[in-house]
């Protein structure tokens, strides 16, 4: 292990050479201090929730590139099993993770009324999006991304025409056995959406769903994925990955509701315990700045910096094609909503 | 009238002290080593299970939380509905082709020999996902052959149905029923069935009436760990059960460790897994038992039976089990890994080497879990081997008083699933004051505790096979019990040796549900990883990790036959 | 100079006694065998000799010192002993030189001074052309002779063999017979010989201890043990032999019909061997009774007989109806139902100690 360490580490300095000069030029003046203390850490571990591991890695690799001498240990999973490993980390008394980006924020209030996170008030908070500030007036989290569920599906086998328009448009029966949800038991973002469809059409809305035969994939992104396969038609996914999707070339487009996208909000926060405190810090100021956005927001990922334009293809945000969940209904209802889910669905 | 002892005059008697006796020291280590390994853990199944998780002291209260719960009784339904289905598709699968083998002129028998050995070497999990992308009801290739050819948009096949799951492992477990058959029919003498014969009998009836009944307490014991396969098995159900919304006990497991987790719940769900595996286990041993009486003697000469135009028969279904357990996953798994997109034709287009480039440049985490799974797995095999030759050798050659715990110990492991295995392991170490949770050392003593019977057995045996005057040579010669260890009985049995650390090297490195609770990310192997990524549906990146992971097994594999003979791997002790 | 002393040893398993108090001194360089049925406890006095097994009484001493008591042994490697194996036990992953050569290696002798007396050895049975080999490239009896050269090799002490030919078959076991008492010869090795045949252990022996129940009941040289069995065990197992019953009184073993004198001993129920081999037939036509000092007449019927090739066996009835057996040369030919005088050498009578009197008497 250690040796290995040592290579990589090695072969990615002399890579990296030249950039980093490059990089510490441009360096934020105030996050110079910041990187100085974290740099002897060498490390970060990151368990992140709301993007595919792929763009994951990428952002990983990103802070590298921007911060040598830190490496990410990234660690994607769903809201559910992320925090299923977090606890069994924190009953286990092993300290394993430094930042949590989870796409369920009644996570990060469970973690922050439990005393498990690390006060902070990264110096960019000021600079997101002011829909986007202040979700802890504490500072113990805070919101690096926001991601919208919407109706993608499969331009092979489903016109623009004949696609759903709106939420129960998904019940028409000629979807039967074509449409795929995410699970909430185990998605952040299903939990969500979830909660919010009982909200607007009643627990009735999945027991029309169940007749419907649907595929349930346990992360949402596997709506997305299993729909541009063809194994499904239609489903309920978050559309940055459906534009990521269809960008590789897959038949892959999506929908805004009418009744509105879902919009989730993923909060980040850093633990306690952490073992490497000032690089989580580090990245929590990386999370908030503008490289990653422009890194993840040529990902189709909606932008929570006013600084940087979104791509062709993704929906802006207004007023009336947005439904949101307040941070009470998340905490009180996602799990609740998730066992109602279980024992419809049987799984 | 016995000789008078005479002192031989003007010589005192001097007593030679006798040396220490270090085999004790050597036991009491074994046996402490075995209180951790085993003891330790699965007392955890009966005292968690009985505690009350906030104010301690015993209660019945998790039994009545878990035996209350519709859901989980239905867990509980749907496995025992999938492990019968699942017996009934593998015994169809593995005996006509056992029986092709070992006592027919049927052509393609070694072809035979290596369908069922590919379909052993393929992870559950894998054999999962390549049966995803063929039998998925919409964009299964299966079915858009079959919507292709028919026009019929309905379903050929349905891999997310109970039938479709049961039929996938029965595609990863029919092996099991296969070796045991093999291993009574290659039993029974030719001259049973010439002795039908000449009384009237042909081959039909023969077989019939005399062969299949004298194999038959082999095959119903091998169902019965077939059973027991499937009811433990959590990757394949993980991969098409909750798709499918089919929940069953493995799955239904994994939710008590959803924050806030239950591990007292867990633990409760767990014991009827393990009566149930117990009662199988105690009556396979019986019906083995009775089976050998039916098939005894030397065998006899055996001759293989013509069996005329049936023989085609058993040949195309030799062929087509293949095709669907090994051939077909197989291919589709190498294709997909080469593809950009898994659904689209493999065409030009869509032909890619981004898949590999992604899991073995860009993603330091497959780097990390192909890594840790060969670490793992090498450690794994290697403490089994150790291990299980000591107590084999302490056990057989009865070196201590009470050798006999020691081998009951061992095996005991064997009564309790992979899944349960690990909530034991994650109770009793993962957290303070050894907090091993999220160590590569955590899933090789989990990994050890759950293969250390397979390599304690089969080293038994070969340990029984060996004279004990050959050790007692060395002894008499001047050399101690350790060299005799060292220089006589490891040399001799290397093959045995060899094959055992093969063996568990292989389960090891696909092993899911024993590390299913054990695993964070400084620790995830490969399977673990599989799985995880698969939530996601990127079957590409998985089938070019899949790819690879066969690649070195197979590799492995072959290295062990090239040495140790072709059947090494599928050899019952 | 070598001794091996057995005191009093005995082997329990539960109740049951395997060696029951026995003991037995071996002199510097004698053959001893130890002979009786399978299950006599032979093997198990041989396993304790070697440090295998703990004996539950009494000690054992090498050379005055004692290496074997209930209360601890000096492991096997660590009595200069070797040992023959009924299985030979050569070790299949080493050649024959390698074989032969442990010994020396455990001694920690020199490299090529290890490679010189393996090579001496295996010339001695003649095996120095195969030393190269694998044993399991090795016949019967070569295995045999390698397992000789591996026990001598290391000049043991003592040196130990377990029935080391009853896996050979019949040509083979007096070849390899001749061939140990030839290397016992050449070296001098006090050995002990584990057998159940007797005509192995006279062939090859100084002095063989009959073992009956874990007892030994008689300890002698193979001439002795033939002509003076003292036992009725001893009679019946070394050779074959008639018994006799009859009682001891003033001075004379009277048994039903005749009577011979006693060498002694009280007076009492009596048995009496006599071999065959020292009964003589004369045919017995008219009255006269023949006579010759020192031999008794006994009148007698040949009920049965069968032909050996080498010798008559006759079944004879004396006219108290007691049944004998007789070995007559071939050419002396008595038809069954002839009426012959049976000639019995007076001192060939031997009286025996009855395993049911003497336990009667204690």
């Amino acid at each position: 292990m250690k040796r290995r360490t040592f290579l990589m580490t090695t072969a990615a300095a002399a890579a990296l050479l030249p950039l980093a000069a490059n990089a510490a030029s441009h360096m934020d003046e105030k996050i110079a201090p910041l990187y100085e203390a974290a740099k002897p850490e060498g490390e970060i571990t990151w368990y992140v929730v709301p993007m595919d591991s792929e763009t994951a890695e990428r952002v990983g690799q990103k802070f590298t590139e921007l911060y040598p001498g830190i490496k990410v240990n990234v660690v994607r999973s769903t809201a559910t099993v992320a925090f299923q490993k977090l606890n069994q980390d924190i009953d286990s008394g092993v300290a394993n993770c430094d930042v949590l980006t989870t796409s369920n924020v009644a996570h990060a209030e469970d973690l922050k009324s439990r005393d498990l996170l690390l006060k902070y008030a990264p110096m960019r908070k000021g600079e997101a999006l002011a829909a986007f500030q202040g979700a802890d007036p504490d500072d113990f989290y805070h919101i690096t991304t926001a991601g919208p569920m919407g109706i993608v599906y499969n331009t092979d086998l489903v016109s623009e025409a004949e696609a759903p328009k709106n939420w129960p448009d998904l019940l028409d029966p000629k979807w039967k056995g074509k449409l795929a949800i995410g699970h909430p038991g185990f998605s952040g973002y299903v939990g969500i959406w979830a909660v919010k469809m009982e909200e607007l059409y009643g627990w009735d809305y999945f027991d029309k769903l169940l007749e419907q035969d649907p595929y349930i994939g346990r992360s949402s992104i596997d709506v997305v994925t299993t729909t541009a396969a063809g194994e499904t038609a239609v489903g309920a996914g978050p559309m940055t990955s459906a534009l990521i999707s269809a960008e590789k070339g897959n038949p892959m487009a999506t929908i805004v509701p009418t009744d509105g996208m879902v919009i989730i909000t993923s909060p980040s926060c850093i633990l306690k315990n952490a073992p490497h405190p000032e690089a989580a810090k580090l990245f929590m100021e990386f999370l908030l700045g503008k490289e990653i956005a422009e890194l993840t927001v040529d990902q189709f990922s909606t932008p929570i910096r006013g600084d940087v334009t979104p791509r062709e293809g993704v929906a802006p945000l207004t007023e009336d094609n947005v439904i949101t969940a307040t941070k009470e209904q998340i905490i009180d209802g996602v799990s609740v909503t998730a066992e109602k889910f279980r024992d419809t669905f049987g799984i | 009238m016995t000789e008078q002892a005479t002192t031989i005059p003007g010589e005192r008697t001097r007593r030679r002290a006798p040396r220490f006796d270090w085999t004790f020291v050597v036991f009491a280590l074994l046996a402490l080593l075995l209180v951790v390994l085993v003891v330790s853990p699965l007392s955890r199944l009966v005292i968690e299970s009985f505690t009350h998780p906030k104010e301690g002291g015993f209660t019945l209260q998790n039994f009545v939380d878990v035996f209350t719960r519709q859901r989980y009784l239905t867990a509980y339904w749907h496995t025992l509905q999938l492990a019968g289905v699942t017996v009934a598709m593998s015994v169809f699968m593995a005996l006509p082709m056992a029986f092709a083998v070992s006592r027919t002129d049927t052509p393609g028998r070694g072809m035979m020999f290596f369908a069922v050995l590919g379909a052993f070497i393929i992870p559950p999990f894998l054999g999962a996902i390549g049966w995803i992308l063929l039998a998925g009801p919409n964009a299964g290739w299966i079915n858009r052959l079959w919507e292709g050819l028919t026009g019929y948009e309905e379903p050929l096949v349905n891999i997310f149905s109970m039938w479709g799951l049961a039929f996938v492992i029965a595609l990863n477990v029919f092996p099991l029923i296969f070796i045991f058959a093999t291993s009574a029919f290659d039993l029974i003498s030719s001259e049973m069935e010439e002795a039908a014969a000449i009384h009237g009998a042909g081959p039909l009836r023969t077989t019939w009436l005399i062969t299949l009944p004298l194999a038959l307490p082999a095959v119903l014991g091998a169902c019965m760990l077939v059973f027991l396969e499937t009811i433990a098995l959590y990757g394949t159900p993980a991969l098409i059960a909750i798709p499918a919304r089919f929940n069953v006990a493995t799955t239904q497991l994994t939710t008590f460790f959803e924050y806030p987790a239950r591990i007292e719940l867990a633990m409760a769900f767990s014991v009827p897994l393990v009566l149930v595996t117990i009662v199988l286990l105690a009556a396979q041993r019986l019906m083995l038992r009775g089976g050998t009486v039916a098939v005894s003697g030397k065998g006899g000469a055996r001759e293989p039976m013509k069996i005329g135009r049936w023989r085609y028969v058993l040949l195309a279904h030799g062929i087509l089990v293949m095709l669907l357990a090994v051939v077909l996953p197989a291919v589709i798994l190498v294709t997909t890994s080469f593809s950009v997109a898994w659904a689209k034709p493999f065409t030009f287009d869509n032909m890619t080497l981004q898949n590999f480039h992604e899991i073995l440049f860009e993603q330091q985490t497959v780097r990390d879990a192909i890594w840790n799974t060969y670490k793992v797995a090498f450690s794994g095999a290697t403490i089994c081997t150790v291990l299980g030759f000591m107590i084999a050798y302490m056990v057989i050659r009865k070196m201590v008083p009470m050798a006999s715990i020691l081998a009951f110990l061992t095996v005991s492991p064997v009564a309790v699933p992979g899944i349960v295995l690990a909530i034991c392991f994650y109770a009793a170490y993962a957290g303070p004051p050894l907090s091993m949770y999220g160590s590569s050392l955590l899933l090789i003593v989990a990994f050890v505790t759950r293969f250390l019977p397979i390599a304690f057995v089969s080293l038994s045996s070969g340990v029984r096979s060996m004279n004990p005057e050959l050790e007692e040579a060395v002894r008499i010669h001047g050399g101690g019990r350790f060299r005799a260890l060292t220089e006589v009985v490891a040399p001799v049995l290397k093959k045995n040796l060899l094959g055992v650390w093969i063996l568990v090297f292989v389960i090891c490195s696909r092993e899911l549900s024993t590390a299913i609770f054990l695993s964070s990310h400084n620790n995830r192997v490969i399977s673990i990883l599989t799985l995880d990524l698969s939530e996601q549906g990127e079957y590409e990146n998985l089938a070019a990790m899949g790819v690879l992971l066969l690649v070195i097994t197979t590799a492995v594999v072959a290295i062990g036959m090239r040495f140790l003979g072709r059947d090494f791997m599928l050899r019952r002790n | 100079m070598t001794t091996l002393q057995l005191r009093g040893l005995t082997k329990a398993y539960g109740a049951f006694k395997a060696v029951d108090d026995l003991s037995l001194t071996l002199r510097d360089g004698e053959f001893l065998s130890l002979l009786g049925p399978s299950g006599c406890g032979k093997t198990t006095t041989l396993r304790m000799i070697a440090g295998f097994i703990t004996p539950t009484e009494g000690t054992i001493l090498l050379d005055g010192e004692e290496i074997s008591s209930p209360s601890g042994v000096v492991p096997p490697e660590r009595r200069q002993m070797s040992m023959i194996f009924q299985s030979y036990a050569i070790w299949p992953n080493m050649t024959v030189a390698q074989n032969v050569g442990f010994g020396l290696r455990m001694k920690k002798l020199p490299k090529d001074e290890i490679a010189r007396q393996t090579a001496e050895v295996l010339r001695v049975v003649q095996l120095d052309h195969l030393a190269g080999r694998y044993p399991a490239e090795l016949s019967g009896g070569q295995q045999q002779r390698v397992a000789l050269a591996r026990a001598v090799a290391l000049q043991p002490k003592v040196m130990l063999l377990d029935e080391p030919l009853s896996n050979l078959d019949a040509n083979l076991r007096e070849d390899m017979r001749s061939e140990i008492k030839r290397m016992h010869t050449e070296f001098g090795i006090t050995t002990v010989y584990v057998t159940h045949d007797q005509a192995e252990a006279m062939a090859i022996s100084d002095r063989i201890a009959v073992i009956n129940a874990g007892r030994i009941e008689q300890l002698d040289t193979p001439h002795r043990l033939y002509s003076r069995p003292t036992t009725r065990f001893a009679a019946e197992f070394i050779g074959r032999t008639n018994l006799l019953e009859g009682r001891r009184q003033s001075g004379r073993m009277v048994f039903d019909g005749f009577d011979v004198p006693s060498s002694g001993g009280a007076d009492g129920a009596l048995l009496a061997s006599v071999r065959p081999q020292n009964l003589r037939l004369l045919p017995r036509r008219d009255g006269a009774v023949p006579s010759e000092p020192g031999m008794l007449f006994l009148p007698g019927r040949v009920t049965e007989r069968i032909f050996l090739g080498e010798r008559w066996d006759y079944g004879l009835t004396l006219a108290s109806g007691t049944g004998l057996r007789a070995a007559g040369p071939p050419e002396e030919d008595f038809a069954t139902g002839s009426e012959v005088w049976i000639a019995v050498p007076e001192a060939a009578i031997i009286p025996v100690e009855d395993e049911p009197m003497r336990e009667a008497a204690e």
